[in-house]
């Protein structure tokens, strides 16, 4: 049984992120992983032998604190050097139409194994859309009122009380759409090649071409290609 | 549940004199915090993890009364349901039986939660040991025969230590014999107040509010809802995603999609 | 107090405050400076529904607790009181059976005597003192029965005269001078007036609010003429109370340490003709015996046990002496060397020894040396600026203390930093002061052991509880050290003038330390034969020579046990309380002077026929006379003895119509009228304006106190210039000059800066916000400190006009952790005309921003 495609050189392969994208990709994962857990000691409870991996409640809460400020970092980073790219996937986002809401609607079907015709999509399809917007703001949650319960006395204690059920909330959200996320993007059937995308930058062209047939289209096809020329 | 014992301070007894703050500094070994003087006798802002108890000082001035200069000794109010033991993800919060809400140092972990899930915003940050910590109601020296420090050197008799429900009775006489006496408003505090009352009870000599206590303190809505629906409920989504990637992860293969589409191209 | 009662001590005790029924505290702030009174007077409220009103400047924690509070600007003491006699007078509230039987109102004065614009009759203006020859009554042929007028109504009575005098005391007068809101007033008067009824006690609680002015012993003079009209004294509940500032400066007084008298409150001897051997001195100290023909000692011994006329119980003065020059000079003291009176220092007449006067001869350059024990008068003199200055021109200076306080610090720069430099005060560099400083490290209250006198007599053993710290020593340590150091000097000395010293009598244990009970024992007086404590009181001190007592006042404290072991009685604690009707006597817990009375003047909790409660008030009796009972087994001749759960205060034996209340006094009775020599500004209190004050005197034509010495007549500060009356005082945290608290961190901690306190009003014309700092200066000097801008302090109306105070914390100095200016920088150096108490409490000042 295969967990994800296989990685074809080969075929044709077009770019779908660029080395500022990854970075912050991955960069964003270590740290959120490792927030997640340490997080989720105190989340939890009584799960002391998670605290343990982490050198006990003390040692995870360092282990919070340095990739929470590492995720900080990142996004400071992404903004920094791949501007562009953060408008350009915003853009995307609000490219959100009809073909959208058709993906969604009828994916859950697709999740569970079956065959399903999508209408065309842009850069990212209409579930990545969602998973965008639902991370962005979370992450942006989870930041805020991480410092805010990082550093309460400077702030209003009702903001600070406001920020506990904000925090694990927006925890909440944010991994229920890391998981399937991560599933989606790789394990699932079918999108697993996205994977590729994010890990090597290239995915297959027909892939591409399947999957997002607006972007392909509009920054490969005929028309892209006879601008450029 | 053994019988209750808990504090009983009468503000019409109290001189502010201050004797229960150092007391208590020297019962619990805590060490001075110099804060310049800003123009009100109470030094201290709030308590902090160096001062468990303090005393306030607030001035009222009303054309009926004249002015009034209240007291009051300000400290953990040992909620019967107390809030700290819910949200302390470590339980180093614990009642004994007779009452006290007691805090474990060593297991605190100095998230603070307990801080602001506080009506009183009592649990203090302490930086030096990186916990959290506040009045103990001196459980040690309770459970030895002791009375707590803060009662033992009460000049004025303001504080009492005994079963909760016989200080309750004298508490009642007491707000009985004030409001026949030049304090109409005199109330109890503490005995309802967070629906099942505090195991510290107030006599007072004016409405709450005019002591700068909440006259009807609540666990704010924020904390309500993250303990008692977050916490327990909302966390399931997450084991829900993974069980329905899992279930995604055999039916697609099961069903198995074209080879083609398996290897990531769909032609 | 003594003037009017014979004794100038707290009549009652502490725990005694719980059976009153009205307590007024004014010029103290008990709650904070005597806080464990507060427990003992809320027993009385919520046992006995008692009330309390407070009397004061301002708004403190004393207010708090109170039922009532009136304001009063600081200073007019005489004026709001002298209402209170006025309308007691005026609407016959007074206990009249009381007034009758146990006060001198019946008593007439002399024609000569008068008062006419402020002044009693005998004013030398130019000496600016009294000639007291006309306070005196009027006698019968024999030159020593007084006249009397028990109708009260003879013109020429004290109570009378008295009538008179504060007639001018009205109402709206009062309130104009002492900006008391008028119905405040009011209030004020009819609750405590309310205990003249026969079956009501009232109790007067004072401390230095009262005292610290240039008419202090007034102020207290007209406390006693309120309480004696009320028929308030000698009974539970009642009383005038003189709250002390320290835990034991009743026995420091005790034991004289004051420049005017000798242990037991006998005036100390001059170097004048009329103490030129100890008959003559007797014959001065004791009351009535001026005229006596006595020639030698067994002349003057036979006279007092024939008795003399209008001497009262002090006719005992010759034993109490020739007892103390025994204890002093053992051996060396026989009645062939007239009991070596001559050894004893005198001290010139002209002169005047108090604080003041010392300092003020220190800036003179007239005094070499200086030893300051458990004092610190660069934080706590008045005008601590020039009292400064005076230390620098001494050659030596001891301090005892436990920390090195400002005062052995007083040559550091520090010492001299001041907020502004204005001149008023020279700065000093430290290479410029010549003067030695030697410490002597001195152990804590907790870390050595000894007795205490607290404010209400009660001398109480202190047991050691932890060895002191370092190299310190306990006070007793060193002063014996000291003793024992100068004796070894003078030992071979041939010198008639070091005979006093060869031959003192010294030695107080055995080993390294001196042993307190040794020093108990030799206060408490022995019989020089067999060396065996005097158990039965100074009753049995004799005056040829076969008893020594260090200190009358403290005889009998020490007993023999019957196994022959010393039983020294301030070590009892028996904590269970031996009245039957539950007053809080505890007479087996420690030990009270005089001879374990709890309550002195007890003689007038009864009626005058002695067996009578007053009506309505049987639970506050005392003594009552048992007209059978047999006191003493060995004399059964003597039938008729007082008896009761406290001591009586009155011969034990006399039966009522002779066992007078006031048997110190001459007069044997409470005395409105203060005849002779009692005070120096006259037999009456008089209102009169602070040395500094922002008002014109509104009742007479005198500004300020006729008879005070005017040390600095130029530093008196004028409202043109210093617009605000200023006031000290102290609050709970610290501990006098601080110089214990404020090396405490988590006493400091409570109150870690000097602040002043103004009214909001005061603010707004100063432009100054809580917690600003400030200037506050006179023409003493000037400090900074932080403001306290409160409700709780209100402007006076005066006269019409708003008078503001600036009120002054003086428990800070530039050492510990807790620092700030001494806000007796600002004091002036003037005093009380008979104690020569500093006036801390009223002075003039500005305040602005700094």
């Amino acid at each position: 049984m295969r967990w994800i495609p296989e990685y074809q050189p080969d075929v044709e392969r077009v770019e779908r992120f660029n080395s500022v994208a990854r970075i912050t990709h991955w960069g964003h994962t270590v740290t959120f992983l490792l927030c997640l857990f340490t997080g989720l000691i105190l989340f939890l409870g009584g799960v002391d032998w998670l605290a343990a991996i982490f050198g006990g409640y003390r040692g995870a809460g360092l282990v919070h604190r340095i990739a929470a400020v590492g995720m900080t970092l990142m996004l400071v980073f992404g903004m920094l050097f791949g501007f562009k790219g953060y408008i350009a996937w915003v853009k995307d986002i609000f490219r959100f139409g009809m073909n959208d809401v058709k993906f969604i609607s009828i994916f859950p079907l697709d999740f569970f194994g079956l065959e399903m015709k999508f209408p065309p999509q842009t850069r990212f399809n209409g579930g990545e859309k969602m998973n965008s917007v639902v991370l962005m703001t979370m992450v942006s949650l989870l930041v805020l009122s991480g410092y805010i319960m990082w550093f309460p006395s400077i702030f209003p204690a009702g903001l600070v009380r406001f920020s506990y059920p904000v925090h694990d909330l927006a925890m909440i959200f944010s991994t229920l759409m890391v998981c399937m996320h991560g599933f989606l993007g790789s394990f699932h059937l079918g999108s697993g090649e996205s994977f590729w995308g994010m890990w090597k930058g290239t995915v297959r062209a027909d892939w591409a071409k399947h999957h997002h047939a607006i972007w392909y289209e509009e920054t490969y096809g005929d028309k892209a290609k006879a601008e450029a020329e | 549940m053994a019988r209750l014992m808990t504090n009983l301070y009468d503000v019409s007894k109290c001189t502010a004199c201050r004797g229960c703050l150092v007391a208590c500094k020297d019962s619990n070994q805590l060490p001075a915090v110099m804060e310049p003087f800003k123009g009100n006798y109470a030094t201290h802002e709030d308590t902090n993890g160096n001062t468990y108890t303090l005393i306030r000082f607030i001035e009222h001035e009303d054309p009926v009364d004249g002015v009034r200069w209240n007291f009051l000794k300000y400290q953990c109010m040992h909620c019967l349901d107390a809030e700290c033991m819910k949200v302390c993800p470590k339980k180093a919060y614990r009642k004994t039986e007779w009452g006290a809400t007691i805090h474990d140092e060593d297991k605190c972990i100095g998230c603070q939660y307990c801080t602001y899930a506080c009506p009183f915003g009592i649990p203090k940050y302490r930086t030096r040991t990186d916990t959290v910590t506040k009045c103990t109601l001196c459980y040690e020296r309770v459970e030895e025969g002791l009375k707590p420090a803060c009662v033992r050197t009460c000049p004025s008799g303001a504080l009492t230590f005994g079963y909760r429900d016989e200080l309750l009775q004298q508490a009642e006489a007491r707000v009985k014999f004030l409001r026949a006496n030049g304090f109409p408003r005199a109330t109890i505090y503490g005995k309802l107040e967070l629906g099942s009352g505090t195991n510290k009870i107030y006599v007072l000599t004016d409405t709450p509010d005019k002591f700068n206590l909440p006259v009807d303190p609540k666990v704010s809505a924020n904390t309500w809802v993250w303990q008692d629906w977050i916490k327990p409920y909302a966390g399931w989504l997450i084991p829900v995603a993974l069980g329905a990637s899992a279930v995604s992860f055999v039916t697609n293969r099961l069903i198995n999609k074209g080879d083609d589409h398996a290897k990531g191209g769909h032609e | 107090m003594s003037p009017a009662f014979g004794r100038g001590v707290m009549t009652n005790h502490i725990v005694d405050l719980k059976n009153t029924d009205v307590a007024l505290i004014m010029g103290s702030n008990a709650a904070e400076n005597h806080p464990i009174t507060m427990k003992w007077l809320g027993e009385a409220k919520r046992v006995r529904g008692a009330k309390i009103i407070h009397v004061d400047p301002r708004y403190t924690r004393t207010s708090v607790i109170s039922d009532l509070y009136a304001p009063m600007r600081s200073g007019t003491d005489i004026a709001f009181l002298g209402g209170m006699i006025n309308y007691i007078i005026q609407n016959n509230l007074y206990h009249k059976e009381y007034v009758l039987a146990y006060t001198n109102a019946s008593y007439l004065i002399a024609d000569g005597y008068d008062f006419k614009d402020g002044l009693f009759s005998g004013y030398d203006a130019a000496k600016r003192t009294y000639d007291n020859k006309t306070w005196d009554y009027q006698y019968e042929a024999d030159g020593t029965t007084v006249l009397k007028d028990p109708t009260l109504t003879n013109p020429r009575c004290a109570f009378q005269l008295m009538a008179k005098h504060f007639s001018r005391y009205d109402i709206d007068s009062v309130c104009k001078i002492t900006g008391t809101p008028k119905n405040k007033y009011l209030e004020v008067l009819k609750l405590y007036t309310s205990t003249g009824a026969p079956n009501k006690c009232g109790t007067i609680m004072y401390a230095m609010g009262i005292t610290q002015h240039t008419v202090g012993s007034q102020n207290v003079k007209s406390f006693a003429n309120v309480q004696l009209l009320l028929g308030n004294m000698g009974r539970p509940g009642g009383g005038v109370n003189a709250l002390r500032g320290e835990n034991n400066v009743q026995g420091a007084t005790d034991m004289a340490l004051l420049f005017h008298i000798i242990p037991g409150y006998i005036d100390s001897p001059m170097n004048n003709a009329a103490n030129k051997d100890l008959v003559s001195y007797l014959k001065a100290v004791t009351p009535g015996a001026a005229k006596l023909p006595a020639a030698n000692m067994d002349e003057f011994r036979a006279a007092v046990a024939a008795g003399i006329p209008n001497s009262g119980y002090k006719v005992n003065t010759s034993k109490w002496v020739v007892s103390l020059l025994k204890s002093w000079w053992g051996d060396a003291c026989t009645k062939n060397n007239d009991f070596a009176f001559h050894y004893m220092p005198k001290r010139d007449a002209a002169k005047n020894y108090s604080h003041i006067a010392m300092f003020e001869a220190m800036y003179k350059k007239e005094i070499d040396g200086l030893f300051v024990m458990g004092s610190n008068p660069v934080v706590g003199g008045p005008n601590a600026n020039k009292e400064q200055t005076a230390m620098c021109n001494l050659k030596w200076l001891v301090s005892v203390d436990l920390w090195l306080n400002e005062t052995a610090e007083f040559w550091t720069y520090e010492g001299w930093e001041r907020p502004e430099k204005n001149g008023k005060v020279e700065q000093r560099n430290p290479k410029n002061i010549d003067t030695e400083v030697f410490f002597l490290p001195a152990c804590a209250v907790y870390e050595k052991e000894g007795t205490a006198a607290q404010t209400g007599r009660w001398v109480q053993y202190r047991w050691k509880g932890a060895e002191p710290v370092g190299e310190s020593k306990s006070d007793l340590w060193i002063v014996d050290e000291l003793a024992k150091g100068i004796k070894k000097l003078y030992a071979n000395s041939t010198l008639p003038q070091d005979e006093p010293l060869k031959n003192m009598t010294w030695g107080y244990g055995h080993g390294e330390e001196p042993e307190p009970i040794a020093v108990g024992l030799e206060l408490s007086g022995f019989t020089v034969a067999d060396k065996k404590p005097i158990a039965s009181g100074f009753g049995s001190l004799k005056d040829d020579g076969s008893t020594a007592c260090g200190n009358w006042v403290y005889c009998g404290q020490m007993a023999t046990k019957p196994d022959g072991s010393l039983l020294y009685k301030p070590m009892n604690r028996d904590n269970k309380d031996n009245s039957k009707t539950g007053l809080g006597l505890y007479s087996n817990w420690g030990w009270a002077w005089p001879v374990n009375r709890r309550i002195v003047y007890n003689r007038c909790s009864v009626q005058p026929d002695g067996v009578t409660a007053w009506p309505g008030d049987d639970a506050r009796v005392l003594i009552k006379w048992d007209a059978t009972k047999v006191s003493d087994p060995l004399k059964p001749e003597v039938v008729g003895s007082w008896v009761g759960d406290d001591v009586c205060d009155c011969v034990k034996t006399a039966p009522p119509d002779k066992a007078v209340p006031f048997l110190m006094r001459p007069e044997g009775t409470g005395c409105f009228f203060a005849a002779k020599a009692s005070f120096k500004e006259g037999p009456f209190p008089e209102h009169y304006e602070p040395w500094e004050s922002p008002q014109k005197n509104l009742m007479n034509k005198q500004e300020f106190n006729p008879a005070i010495k005017v040390w600095e007549p130029e530093k008196q500060g004028k409202v043109e210039e210093y617009p605000f009356v200023g006031t000290t005082y102290r609050v709970v945290e610290h501990w006098q000059t601080g110089a214990l608290t404020r090396n405490l961190p988590w006493l400091a901690e409570l109150m870690p800066n000097m602040f002043v306190e103004i009214s909001e009003e005061l603010g707004r014309l100063r432009k100054i916000e809580n917690g600003d700092n400030v200037i506050v200066s006179t023409t003493r000097g000037d400090i900074e400190a932080v403001a306290c801008v409160t409700k709780r302090i209100k402007p006076y109306i005066v006269d019409g006009k708003e008078v503001h105070m600036v009120g002054a914390l003086w428990q800070y100095g530039f050492k510990g952790y807790a620092t700030g200016d001494p806000a007796n920088r600002l004091t002036p150096h003037v005093g009380d005309a008979n104690t020569m108490i500093p006036e801390y409490k009223a002075w003039l000042c500005d305040i602005r921003r700094a």
